[in-house]
Protein backbone atom coordinates (compact mmCIF):
# COMPACT_ATOMS: atom_id res chain seq x y z
CA UNK A 1 0.00 0.00 0.00
CA UNK A 2 2.69 2.64 1.18
CA UNK A 3 4.66 1.58 -2.14
CA UNK A 4 1.48 1.85 -4.28
CA UNK A 5 0.92 5.36 -3.21
CA UNK A 6 4.71 6.65 -3.63
CA UNK A 7 4.57 5.71 -7.18
CA UNK A 8 1.25 7.60 -7.01
CA UNK A 9 3.02 10.65 -5.54
CA UNK A 10 6.41 9.66 -8.18
CA UNK A 11 3.76 9.78 -10.75
CA UNK A 12 1.84 13.27 -10.07
CA UNK A 13 5.00 14.99 -9.75
CA UNK A 14 6.10 14.20 -12.75
CA UNK A 15 2.89 14.24 -14.94
CA UNK A 16 1.95 17.80 -13.16
CA UNK A 17 4.96 19.51 -13.74
CA UNK A 18 4.71 17.86 -17.68
CA UNK A 19 1.46 19.28 -18.16
CA UNK A 20 2.86 22.59 -16.98
CA UNK A 21 5.65 22.48 -19.26
CA UNK A 22 3.55 21.14 -21.69
CA UNK A 23 1.02 24.23 -21.70
CA UNK A 24 4.12 26.67 -21.69
CA UNK A 25 6.10 25.65 -24.47
CA UNK A 26 3.51 25.23 -26.54
CA UNK A 27 2.56 28.71 -26.11
CA UNK A 28 6.47 29.57 -26.43
CA UNK A 29 6.32 28.11 -29.66
CA UNK A 30 2.79 29.67 -31.13
CA UNK A 31 4.44 33.09 -30.20
CA UNK A 32 8.08 31.78 -32.08
CA UNK A 33 5.98 30.93 -35.36
CA UNK A 34 4.51 34.01 -35.41
CA UNK A 35 6.97 36.25 -34.63
CA UNK A 36 9.36 34.04 -37.29
CA UNK A 37 6.40 34.58 -40.27
CA UNK A 38 5.95 38.15 -39.57
CA UNK A 39 9.59 39.13 -39.42
CA UNK A 40 11.64 36.20 -40.84
CA UNK A 41 14.82 38.56 -40.35
CA UNK A 42 14.66 37.83 -36.39
CA UNK A 43 14.24 33.99 -36.59
CA UNK A 44 18.28 33.45 -35.88
CA UNK A 45 17.53 35.77 -32.33
CA UNK A 46 14.46 34.59 -31.67
CA UNK A 47 16.04 30.80 -31.58
CA UNK A 48 18.54 31.63 -29.27
CA UNK A 49 16.12 33.40 -27.00
CA UNK A 50 13.49 30.75 -27.66
CA UNK A 51 16.38 28.51 -26.24
CA UNK A 52 17.05 30.95 -23.43
CA UNK A 53 13.08 31.10 -22.49
CA UNK A 54 13.19 27.08 -22.67
CA UNK A 55 15.60 26.80 -20.57
CA UNK A 56 13.37 28.82 -18.18
CA UNK A 57 10.41 26.98 -18.75
CA UNK A 58 10.90 23.40 -18.65
CA UNK A 59 13.40 23.86 -15.28
CA UNK A 60 10.87 22.74 -12.79
CA UNK A 61 9.47 19.81 -14.57
CA UNK A 62 12.83 18.12 -14.96
CA UNK A 63 13.56 18.73 -11.37
CA UNK A 64 10.10 17.38 -10.64
CA UNK A 65 11.37 15.05 -13.16
CA UNK A 66 14.40 14.00 -11.04
CA UNK A 67 12.47 13.95 -7.52
CA UNK A 68 9.72 11.71 -9.42
CA UNK A 69 12.20 9.56 -10.36
CA UNK A 70 13.88 9.62 -6.89
CA UNK A 71 10.86 8.11 -5.40
CA UNK A 72 10.11 5.82 -7.36
CA UNK A 73 13.75 3.98 -7.75
CA UNK A 74 15.00 4.51 -4.65
CA UNK A 75 12.48 5.45 -1.81
CA UNK A 76 9.60 3.11 -3.06
CA UNK A 77 12.44 0.56 -4.09
CA UNK A 78 14.23 0.83 -1.05
CA UNK B 1 12.42 54.85 -47.99
CA UNK B 2 9.59 53.47 -45.52
CA UNK B 3 10.88 50.08 -43.46
CA UNK B 4 9.86 46.70 -45.44
CA UNK B 5 7.01 44.89 -43.77
CA UNK B 6 6.71 41.31 -44.01
CA UNK B 7 2.34 40.25 -44.25
CA UNK B 8 1.33 37.27 -41.93
CA UNK B 9 1.07 34.39 -44.94
CA UNK B 10 0.65 30.91 -44.92
CA UNK B 11 3.49 31.01 -47.56
CA UNK B 12 5.93 33.02 -45.01
CA UNK B 13 4.77 30.16 -42.05
CA UNK B 14 5.67 27.62 -44.62
CA UNK B 15 8.91 28.56 -46.80
CA UNK B 16 10.17 31.88 -44.75
CA UNK B 17 11.26 34.46 -47.04
CA UNK B 18 13.50 36.10 -49.11
CA UNK B 19 14.55 38.93 -47.21
CA UNK B 20 18.35 39.42 -45.74
CA UNK B 21 19.23 38.97 -42.39
CA UNK B 22 19.61 41.89 -41.12
CA UNK B 23 19.66 41.09 -37.67
CA UNK B 24 21.55 38.14 -37.97
CA UNK B 25 24.93 39.17 -37.11
CA UNK B 26 25.96 41.31 -33.83
CA UNK B 27 22.83 40.16 -32.32
CA UNK B 28 22.83 36.75 -32.74
CA UNK B 29 26.67 35.90 -31.87
CA UNK B 30 26.22 37.93 -28.59
CA UNK B 31 23.64 35.34 -27.71
CA UNK B 32 25.42 32.83 -28.49
CA UNK B 33 28.03 33.87 -26.90
CA UNK B 34 26.06 34.61 -23.61
CA UNK B 35 24.90 30.88 -23.90
CA UNK B 36 28.46 30.12 -24.37
CA UNK B 37 29.43 31.71 -21.53
CA UNK B 38 26.36 30.53 -19.11
CA UNK B 39 27.20 26.42 -20.17
CA UNK B 40 31.01 27.78 -19.15
CA UNK B 41 30.07 29.04 -16.09
CA UNK B 42 28.05 26.10 -14.66
CA UNK B 43 30.51 23.46 -15.84
CA UNK B 44 33.08 25.24 -13.46
CA UNK B 45 30.76 25.77 -10.96
CA UNK B 46 29.70 21.74 -10.81
CA UNK B 47 33.08 21.01 -10.48
CA UNK B 48 34.31 23.64 -7.72
CA UNK B 49 31.22 23.09 -5.43
CA UNK B 50 32.00 19.18 -6.17
CA UNK B 51 35.48 19.29 -5.07
CA UNK B 52 34.47 21.54 -2.45
CA UNK B 53 31.93 19.07 -1.00
CA UNK B 54 34.14 15.98 -0.89
CA UNK B 55 36.55 17.86 1.13
CA UNK B 56 34.20 18.94 3.06
CA UNK B 57 31.64 16.29 3.64
CA UNK B 58 33.04 13.34 2.30
CA UNK B 59 33.31 11.53 -1.37
CA UNK B 60 29.39 10.56 -1.67
CA UNK B 61 27.98 13.74 -1.38
CA UNK B 62 31.07 14.94 -3.32
CA UNK B 63 30.33 12.90 -6.44
CA UNK B 64 26.16 12.71 -6.06
CA UNK B 65 26.85 16.58 -6.55
CA UNK B 66 29.19 15.42 -9.63
CA UNK B 67 26.35 13.69 -10.85
CA UNK B 68 23.93 16.09 -10.06
CA UNK B 69 25.59 18.81 -11.90
CA UNK B 70 26.21 16.59 -15.10
CA UNK B 71 22.75 15.17 -15.56
CA UNK B 72 22.29 19.10 -16.11
CA UNK B 73 24.69 19.82 -17.82
CA UNK B 74 24.78 16.87 -20.60
CA UNK B 75 21.88 17.35 -22.10
CA UNK B 76 21.95 21.25 -22.20
CA UNK B 77 25.14 21.38 -24.01
CA UNK B 78 23.92 18.59 -26.76
CA UNK B 79 20.44 20.87 -26.70
CA UNK B 80 22.62 24.14 -27.16
CA UNK B 81 24.95 22.70 -30.00
CA UNK B 82 21.73 21.53 -31.86
CA UNK B 83 20.54 24.94 -31.33
CA UNK B 84 23.55 27.43 -32.12
CA UNK B 85 24.50 25.27 -35.10
CA UNK B 86 21.37 25.04 -36.45
CA UNK B 87 21.16 25.04 -40.41
CA UNK B 88 17.85 25.96 -42.05
CA UNK B 89 17.80 29.59 -40.36
CA UNK B 90 15.24 30.86 -42.66
CA UNK B 91 12.35 28.58 -42.27
CA UNK B 92 10.18 29.28 -39.52
CA UNK B 93 8.63 25.99 -39.44
CA UNK B 94 11.74 23.84 -40.17
CA UNK B 95 13.55 25.70 -36.92
CA UNK B 96 10.68 25.11 -34.51
CA UNK B 97 10.62 21.64 -35.59
CA UNK B 98 14.50 21.21 -34.88
CA UNK B 99 14.16 23.04 -31.42
CA UNK B 100 11.05 20.99 -30.60
CA UNK B 101 13.24 17.75 -31.80
CA UNK B 102 16.49 19.07 -29.44
CA UNK B 103 13.32 19.50 -26.53
CA UNK B 104 12.31 16.24 -26.40
CA UNK B 105 16.17 14.80 -26.97
CA UNK B 106 17.03 17.06 -24.01
CA UNK B 107 14.13 15.78 -22.09
CA UNK B 108 14.52 12.10 -22.84
CA UNK B 109 18.41 12.63 -22.47
CA UNK B 110 17.85 13.65 -18.47
CA UNK B 111 15.29 11.19 -17.46
CA UNK B 112 17.56 8.48 -18.79
CA UNK B 113 20.64 9.76 -16.78
CA UNK B 114 18.20 9.87 -13.88
CA UNK B 115 16.81 6.82 -14.37
CA UNK B 116 20.74 5.59 -15.15
CA UNK B 117 22.14 7.27 -11.59
CA UNK B 118 19.46 6.24 -9.73
CA UNK B 119 19.78 2.46 -10.67
CA UNK B 120 23.30 1.44 -11.15
CA UNK B 121 25.09 3.98 -8.60
CA UNK B 122 24.68 3.39 -4.73
CA UNK B 123 24.33 5.39 -2.64
CA UNK B 124 23.80 8.26 -3.79
CA UNK B 125 23.26 11.44 -1.61
CA UNK B 126 19.62 13.24 -2.82
CA UNK B 127 20.94 16.67 -1.43
CA UNK B 128 23.85 16.81 -2.92
CA UNK B 129 22.55 15.76 -6.16
CA UNK B 130 19.52 17.83 -6.05
CA UNK B 131 21.36 20.72 -4.48
CA UNK B 132 23.44 21.26 -7.72
CA UNK B 133 21.02 20.22 -10.43
CA UNK B 134 18.63 23.17 -8.92
CA UNK B 135 21.50 25.64 -8.36
CA UNK B 136 22.28 25.38 -11.83
CA UNK B 137 18.59 25.65 -13.04
CA UNK B 138 18.61 28.81 -10.95
CA UNK B 139 21.61 30.10 -12.63
CA UNK B 140 20.07 29.39 -15.87
CA UNK B 141 17.54 31.60 -14.56
CA UNK B 142 19.54 34.17 -13.44
CA UNK B 143 22.24 34.45 -16.35
CA UNK B 144 19.86 36.46 -18.32
CA UNK B 145 18.44 38.77 -15.99
CA UNK B 146 21.74 39.67 -14.65
CA UNK B 147 23.26 40.38 -18.54
CA UNK B 148 20.36 42.50 -19.03
CA UNK B 149 18.80 40.85 -21.44
CA UNK B 150 16.51 42.79 -24.16
CA UNK B 151 13.50 40.67 -23.82
CA UNK B 152 13.56 40.59 -20.05
CA UNK B 153 13.83 44.32 -19.82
Amino acid sequence: MEAALLYLAGALVMGLGATGAAIGIGILGGKFLEGGARQPELIPMLRTQFFIVMGLVDAIPMIGVGIGMYIMFVVAAG
Amino acid sequence: MGLRTVKFTARNARVGSNLKPQFRGKTTRRQARLIQRILAVQVLLTLSISAAIAVLKGAVPGYSALLGGLIYLLPNLYQAKQVLTARHSDNVRQTLRDLYKSEIWKMALTMVLFGTVFTLVEPVEPFSLFGVFILMQVIAWAAPVIQNQQFLR
